[in-house]
């Protein structure tokens, strides 16, 4: 269906190209995921099968891509459009009408499909979808994963024979996010749609894959069954950790065949409670932050009711819940520059405590310090160290930010445009531009969106980092592979209100949506990362050498 | 008086597909966004020639009563009461610039309040600002920002009733790119308004500036990098999914109607110069429009041709957009006739004070386009959002 | 929303109807310039005003006011009465009429201009001074409320188009055919017969704007700078240069002299208002009933999808 045939892609002003000699088939029928950490050039590949690489991005193109028939290089992605559909990372910027039915149809008016068919198919998809009851919706009232599925359905009605999504999920909470695989995978086995998918979070669609194509960086490509591919790719979700750590062959994808073949795992740690994911801190950890009955409303609607909320130095709590309970609402609120109806904050700076509300913005940022969802808003000018110096000047120079961005994230050039950083690099100069003030209290709003496990990893080291030195830290994010291995305490969030709140062991591992892979293959006992099985095999691997003598 | 006017548009219209089921009540569907269009347009020409407020009052109730009866629940369709607020700041704004820019108050007015007198020099004595203030002054500008915000409203109750991106879609297909530019535009504006929104809330996080040049800078740069990007992803996905797509045009086909089109517009620009200018040739006026439009009219035809596209749930056009059209444009030719009705009555005078008339024939004409309530079908039933 | 906007609104239009009854039955203040008789003119005192009907088949009417004075003034004193535009308020003149012509019928009628907007520059009253002794028509560089005649001089107002260069639509009359030749007043020295006066403006009054921004330049050598004329439906109607007698003139008609383009000069004594109508209230209530039928319909709809909803 999909041929590229000695593929390179020269982008004009990078130094190497971004693929070298690809050779890749794709059979009809197959859902084939695409690999590989940050910037090796998975969009690259994507764009390239209807032609938007290089028709509208630009860059050189050697070798031949065709698809179903069709060489690429005659056709530009618009004659390309009856066969290949393609889905964007954020659906809505991707929208031309404003209702769902007219979305659904502006592919097929472009096609000059008559009237009739087109009512049709609109109906069809809308069933196939499950998006019948929001036909006549406008797109920006639906949440994230409706907006997603109506992006797949507005491309769907053109009937292609390829589907392009890239990063379907990365901005969806899990509940959403299960409802556009679920659709991708009917689409699949019902209608033989060919799909190529690119995801960073494989532990949500590796069950799915029938082929993985493994970009490792070289501008190569591995191509192969899921179980042969990630039995040695660099990166792999934990389920996959895990079946590599107990030596399980064939490695299982799916929690189901996992915990089939975890029976003798769990039965061989049974005896052995898992340490801790982090260690705590030792002495006494004070509070830092006390925050009550906080209530946020926009325009009468209330997005945080009433919440209480302590913080304490040296630890990390995640704030978990779905797109919308009103975690970012929370964390503005408690730095203080987001609105608050009701309610105090007290950040414990002094006897009597500080409210960030109530203090100049540049006094509250001293007291609480805050990375909002897209943190490129906070950068505006053109390089590193204009940045850097900037918040020098903005914060009196507390602790220099350069000192602070080469610990959280060496080998920054000062030269570089800051919008040239990756999505972890711009994090990382965020994050040390809000601590050059020397806040004790940090807020991370969903810092895991876009980042592959390499950066994701790397961005637990910093928080544990942070911990370490008597701050606390607050994260919020969909991401419970994280939460489980970066914090200390869960804080879960529902329509404004805290509905669960504790240790992460014990908020995480009793919620079937929050639960990690880990935790649901070797249920019921509490472990949650694959580190902690890992170390708890050592151990018995140890005492039971001991015990063989 | 109105139902025989009613009857005479229904009489007028053409007797197609039926728009009711004998059964009882209408179906709900949308009307056609054209006849809504025309009939604003049409309100808004009869509006253009009556000062009577209790006229322009009338029409302010009618267009009310229509919007509330017969808008829908889209987004667009919650905007008539900005109108009205728009509306308002037109009276007062006329209200004040007569006050301040006084026009002269004659020894016969009623002496409302003064304003402090500023003094113009002697060569530039045509202009007054302040001084005393007259009920009749007040009075008559009133009335005269009034029919300009009765204007507005009609345009106002069109863009609520009918569906602005809907309405384009009715252009011919040879400005079609013209009318996406224009949808996209107005989906970009909310936008770019929540994104400097939001930036503006994230220079709060660095204790930045939020007032004067430097913040915004802060400010700018990160919406207009937002929003360039923002714009490439939308048109890569616009592209994937076949904008643009080739039709059958070549190269001279293509020639043929710029150089059609160019002509056209020269054409309608001379006609217009020539009709509104007196002293103009008259060749200069109706025939350099007539020749200007048939020549636009070429261009678009053969521009069309090139196209290839369809239209999905196209809207029809039966017997109640014939009416609603209809009801508009009887009511705008009765405003224009002076039949039955002394002229001076649709523009009383306060100079001296006088109660405004209310002469029967233009009355019964507004009414008349407030059938336009009943004429068209009711909307869908509410699609409640289960979700704020 | 939009029920409580249409109650403000009906409020409103309420509270300026209440101003607009409470100011019908007040009255004016005191008097200072007064219509006379045209004896009482001489060639250095009072101001003849002459207004030129010969568009509509009527005469030049002349008529005489004592001095200081404005143009304004002069025009609305002794049966005279101006109608301004929409617009502009009462300084531009749109309107003039004489109880003593058609039974004070203000001309051009409303079916020729409605005296909304400005008046198309093809089609309007236009101004014009002699000075005394002055035997040129000097097209006038200030609007009617702030002109203030000189003793002694003509004010003429004629009506039609006049161009860019001034060489059309000049009067077709002399300032010597209708000024006041005697040195002394003729005729009663007692009381104007019209005890209608105009009254003196409120302190510090504004007199309003001219009519035509123009420089301040001698007319006589350089044109006269008017409006790019507009179109209008009465541009192209042709006068009517027919002398007829003005039918139904309450004071003597005496032909003075004999003006070369055939149109006759009529003085016009100081007359009576014409009597003024304030009008019926009638009208406003029904029109108020219907406004308040179609918003109380509207808001029961509103009401009824809102409970549907």
């Amino acid at each position: 269906m999909i041929t590229f045939d000695q593929v390179t892609v020269h982008y004009d002003d990078a130094p190497e190209p971004a693929l070298r000699d690809l050779d890749l088939t794709v059979e009809e029928g197959e859902l084939c995921l695409v690999i590989g950490h940050t910037g090796v050039g998975k969009s690259t590949l994507l764009g390239a099968v209807n032609g938007l690489v290089p028709h509208f991005t630009g860059g050189t193109l050697y070798g031949r891509v065709t698809v179903d028939g069709r060489d690429t290089a005659h056709h530009p992605p618009r004659e390309l459009a009856d066969v290949v559909g393609v889905v964007g990372q954020d659906p809505i910027d991707g929208f031309v009408t404003d209702t769902v039915e007219e979305e659904l149809a502006y592919a097929m008016e472009q096609l000059a499909i008559p009237p009739a068919t087109m009512r049709k198919r609109v109906e069809e998809t809308l069933d196939l979808l499950g998006l019948a009851d929001l036909r006549h919706r406008a797109l920006h009232e639906l949440s994230g994963g409706q907006q997603q599925r109506v992006a797949i359905g507005s491309v769907l009605t053109a009937h292609p024979r390829v589907l392009v999504l890239d990063e379907p999920t990365s901005a969806l909470d899990p509940t959403a996010a299960e409802e556009v695989l679920a659709a991708v995978t009917r689409l699949v086995h019902d209608l033989g749609v060919t799909v190529l998918m690119a995801e960073h979070r494989l532990e949500r669609v590796v069950q799915y894959a029938d082929r993985v194509i493994h970009l490792p960086g070289d501008g190569h490509a591995r191509i192969g069954p899921p179980s042969d591919i990630l039995r040695t790719s660099t990166i792999a979700p934990p389920i996959v950790e895990l079946g590599r750590a107990a030596g399980w062959s064939p490695l299982p994808l799916s929690i189901r065949d996992a915990r089939r073949a975890a029976a003798p795992l769990r039965s061989r740690l049974a005896d052995h409670p898992p340490g801790p994911v982090r260690p705590l801190p030792a002495g006494d950890r004070p509070r830092l932050l006390t925050a009550q009955g906080i209530t946020v409303t926009y325009r009468g609607v209330p997005a945080v009711r009433e919440v209480d909320l302590d913080l304490h130095a040296g630890e990390v709590t995640a704030l978990m819940g779905r797109n919308g309970s009103g975690k970012s609402s929370l964390l503005w609120a408690l730095q203080g520059s987001g609105p608050r109806r009701a309610g105090t904050v007290k950040v414990h700076d002094s006897q009597s405590g500080t409210d960030p509300h109530a203090v100049p913005a540049a006094r509250a940022r001293r007291l609480v310090g805050l990375v909002p969802q897209t943190p490129a808003d906070l950068l505006y000018l053109e390089s590193v160290k204009q940045e850097l110096d900037q918040a020098d000047t903005e914060s009196g120079a507390a602790v220099r930010a350069r000192a602070v961005l080469d610990r959280l994230a060496p080998g920054i050039d000062d030269a570089t445009h800051p919008r040239d950083l990756s999505e972890g690099q711009k994090l990382a100069l965020v994050l040390a531009i809000q601590l050059s003030a020397a806040p004790r209290v940090v807020l991370l709003d969903e810092p895991t969106r876009g980042l592959d496990y390499r950066a994701k990893t790397e961005l637990i080291g910093i928080v544990h980092a942070l911990a370490a030195e008597g701050r606390a830290v607050v994260i919020s994010t969909h991401d419970v592979e994280f939460a489980a291995r970066a914090a200390d305490r869960v804080v879960v969030m529902a329509e404004g209100d805290i509905v669960a709140h504790g240790l992460t062991a014990e908020v995480i591992v009793s919620s079937p949506a929050f639960a990690p892979q880990t935790a649901k293959v070797l249920a019921p006992l509490p472990y949650l990362t694959v580190d902690q099985v890992t170390s708890a095999l050592t151990a018995t691997a140890g005492s039971d050498e001991g015990k063989k003598p | 008086m109105t139902a025989v006017a009613r009857t005479t548009v229904e009489a007028s219209a053409v007797p197609s597909a039926p728009s009711r089921d004998r059964g009882g009540r209408r179906l709900p569907r949308i009307l056609h966004p054209v006849a809504w269009w025309v009939w604003a347009l049409a309100l808004a020409t009869a509006v253009s020639r009556t000062n009577n407020p209790l006229l322009l009052f009338l029409v302010l109730a009618v267009l009310g009563y229509v919007v509330t009866a017969r808008r829908t629940e889209a987004p667009w369709a919650r905007g008539f009461k900005y109108y009205l607020y728009l509306a308002l700041t037109v009276v007062a704004i006329r209200v004040v610039f007569r006050a301040v820019f006084a026009t002269g108050t004659t020894p016969r007015d009623h002496f409302l309040f003064s304003l402090p007198h500023i003094p113009t020099p002697d060569w530039y004595a045509g202009i007054q600002i302040g001084g005393p203030v007259s009920l009749e002054a007040v009075l008559s500008a009133a009335t005269d920002g009034l029919r300009l915000a009765c204007m507005l409203c009609c345009i106002g109750a069109a863009n609520t009733l009918a569906n602005p991106k809907r309405a384009l879609r009715v252009l011919p297909g040879a400005l079609y790119e013209l009318g996406v530019a224009v949808t996209v535009a107005i989906s970009v504006a909310p936008q770019l308004v929540q994104s400097v929104q939001r930036v503006a809330r994230a220079r709060k996080l660095r204790a930045g500036r939020t007032q004067g040049l430097k913040a915004l800078r802060g400010i700018v740069v990160p919406v207009l990098e937002d929003a360039l990007e923002r714009s490439l992803r939308l048109a890569a996905a616009m592209d994937s999914r076949g904008y643009g797509r080739a039709g059958t045009a070549t190269r001279r086909s293509r020639r043929a109607t710029g150089a059609l089109m160019l002509l056209g517009m020269c054409g309608l620009c001379t006609g217009a110069y020539g009709l509104l200018d007196a002293t103009a040739p008259t060749f200069l006026g109706l025939p350099a429009m007539g020749l200007g439009t048939a020549l636009c009219v070429a261009g678009l035809r053969l521009g069309g041709r090139r196209i290839t596209r369809t239209t999905y749930r196209p809207d029809p056009w039966r017997l109640p957009e014939w009416a609603v059209a209809g009801s508009g444009v009887v009511s705008a030719v009765l405003l224009f006739s002076n039949l039955g009705y002394d002229p001076a009555q649709l523009n009383p005078t306060f100079y001296p004070l006088t109660w405004p008339d209310l002469p029967l024939v233009p009355t019964a004409a507004i009414l008349l386009a407030g059938t336009a309530g009943f004429l068209a079908p009711p909307p869908s039933p509410v699609q409640r959002a289960d979700a704020p | 929303m939009i029920r409580s906007r249409l109650l403000a609104v009906v409020v409103r239009a309420a509270v300026a109807l209440g101003l607009t009854a409470a100011a019908l039955g007040a009255t004016a203040g005191p008097a200072a310039a007064a219509p006379q008789p045209m004896g009482r003119c001489t060639t250095t005192s009072g101001v003849v005003l002459a207004v030129d009907f010969s568009d509509w088949g009527g005469p030049i009417y002349r008529s005489c006011g004592t001095t200081p004075t404005t143009g304004y003034e002069l025009l609305n004193q002794g049966g005279w009465r101006t109608t301004g535009t929409g617009h502009d308020g009462p300084a531009f003149i749109c309107r003039i009429g004489y109880s003593g012509y058609k039974n004070g019928k203000q001309y051009p009628t409303p079916a020729q201009d409605d005296c909304v907007l400005t008046p198309p520059a093809s089609a309007y009253w236009s101004y014009w001074h002699a000075d005394p002794g002055d035997n040129d028509w000097k097209y006038s560089q200030l609007g009617a409320m702030l002109y203030k005649p000189k003793p002694g001089s003509v004010d003429l107002w004629t009506f039609g188009g006049t161009n860019i260069e001034g060489t059309e639509g000049r009067p077709t009359v002399t300032p010597d055919q209708l000024r006041a030749h005697n040195t002394r007043p003729q005729g009663d020295v007692g009381k104007p017969p019209s005890s209608d006066k105009a009254s003196a403006l409120p302190p510090d009054v504004d007199t309003g704007p001219a009519p035509e921004q123009r420089t301040s330049e001698p007319p006589t050598s350089a044109a006269p700078e008017p409006k790019k004329p507009k179109p209008s439906k009465s541009a192209h109607r042709k006068p009517t240069p027919t002398p007829s007698p003005a039918a139904g003139a309450t004071a003597n008609p005496s032909a003075v002299a004999a003006p070369s383009s055939g149109t006759k000069v009529v003085d016009a004594a100081p007359a009576a208002d014409a009597r003024h109508d304030s009008g019926s209230i009638v009208p406003v209530v029904t029109g108020a009933a219907l406004v308040l039928a179609i918003g109380g319909a509207a808001a029961f709809v509103a009401r009824r999808r809102r409970r549907t909803e």
